[in-house]
């Protein structure tokens, strides 16, 4: 038990800032996000257990929350962030300012669709093609189609919203 | 503009915190999870209840003192045999579904679910007959011996309740239970689809 719990507070502090950025791509809600890696990280204590070494940890740890991210809110069937929502004047007053930059591209992440939010987090959290095709069950191949079209449609949205 | 690099730049230097914001429109849902330890829990339960019943029977039958004969002995440890053999199969179902691994990537995660949900679908198929008609041989045999020295009519009104009950049990309350089964479990299996779906963008 002390073995097993070591092992989760390892993993925890090695994996949390990862899956949060990932369930803040997917949200672009700081509290859901919080809730979404609390719920991952209760799945992985759950199922320590079950891993069988056949994947790197973190392929396994991140398999869980992009499954917790989309059975969670599978349901939505509007996006989740309407655009009339978003501090877009704020941000228009204050170009440079390097925080509204990011807020703004945490928001225009949670723009995309539901997978793809989750695929192109992993891509700015730099996992290699590999890992994320291990961790989505997509082929690698397939995965590159997809990575090309998403980084199109997210640079188009952040530079339509940008110019405001 | 910005290109991709420029956005992956400002991504590595961002923070991990962010406001919250109206979440009206957002629907949680922890349905599946739900499901699977609802299904789990009835097996559980429903074992150790037999497990229960299956001693209490016995217990009555070594110290209760009531009119008890060879036949009565029989029917009644044939009782808890029975029940302690559903009890097996109740915990064995428990045990299948908790193996089930959500950790596995949806296709994997789904093929088990289909793959218990034909296992419980034949089950069913021979396990609920036969353990109805066994449970009712064994209840036969036991009250064989009781009904000898009662009147007729308290036999009858007795047999009149018994069998009502026995019939709305298994004809009402129990398909009912395995239609609310079935429903979770291809609530789990859809849900399961279309997450499968939302990742190949199939």
């Amino acid at each position: 038990m002390n073995q097993h719990k070591k092992k989760f507070t390892e993993l925890y502090n090695e994996h949390a800032p990862g899956i949060r950025k990932l369930c803040l791509g997917y949200t672009g809600d700081g509290a859901m996000a919080k809730d979404l890696l609390q719920e991952t990280f209760i799945a992985v204590w759950h199922n320590m257990e079950k891993f069988r070494g056949d994947a790197k940890w973190s392929t396994w740890i991140f398999r869980i929350a992009v499954n917790t991210c989309l059975s969670h809110l599978r349901k939505k069937k509007d996006p989740l962030v309407n655009m009339d929502e978003l501090p877009l004047a704020g941000i228009a007053d204050e170009t440079h300012h390097k925080e509204q930059e990011v807020q703004l591209l945490y928001k225009c992440v949670s723009q995309l669709a539901e997978a793809d939010r989750l695929i192109i987090t992993m891509v700015l959290e730099s996992k290699s093609y590999t890992e994320i095709a291990a961790i989505t069950d997509i082929s690698e191949n397939n995965l590159r189609v997809k990575i090309h079209r998403i980084k199109k449609q997210l640079t188009e949205i952040y530079n339509r919203y940008e110019r405001f | 503009m910005k290109d991709f690099d420029s956005l992956k730049t400002l991504w590595e230097q961002a923070g991990d915190d962010l406001s919250p914001r109206d979440n009206k429109k957002v629907h949680w849902s922890n349905q599946s999870r739900n499901y699977k330890l609802n299904l789990q829990n009835q097996q559980l339960r429903g074992g150790i209840l037999l497990i229960f019943t299956a001693l209490l029977i016995i217990a009555m039958a070594l110290f209760a003192d009531f009119y008890k004969t060879f036949i009565t002995y029989i029917g009644m440890y044939l009782l808890s045999v029975i029940c302690l053999a559903q009890a097996i199969l109740l915990l064995y179902t428990w045990q299948k579904i908790k193996n089930i691994d959500e950790t596995l990537p949806p296709h994997q995660h789904l093929q088990q679910w289909e793959a218990y949900y034909n296992f419980r679908k034949k089950l069913i198929k021979w396990n609920m007959p036969l353990y109805f008609i066994f449970l009712n041989l064994a209840m036969g045999i036991y009250l064989f011996d009781i009904f000898q020295a009662r009147p007729i009519v308290n036999v009858l009104i007795f047999l009149a309740i018994y069998f009502g009950w026995m019939v709305f049990a298994y004809f009402y309350l129990g398909k009912r239970v395995i239609r609310k089964e079935e429903f979770k479990l291809k609530t789990i299996m859809d849900n399961l689809k279309q997450l499968e779906a939302q990742l190949t963008g199939e």
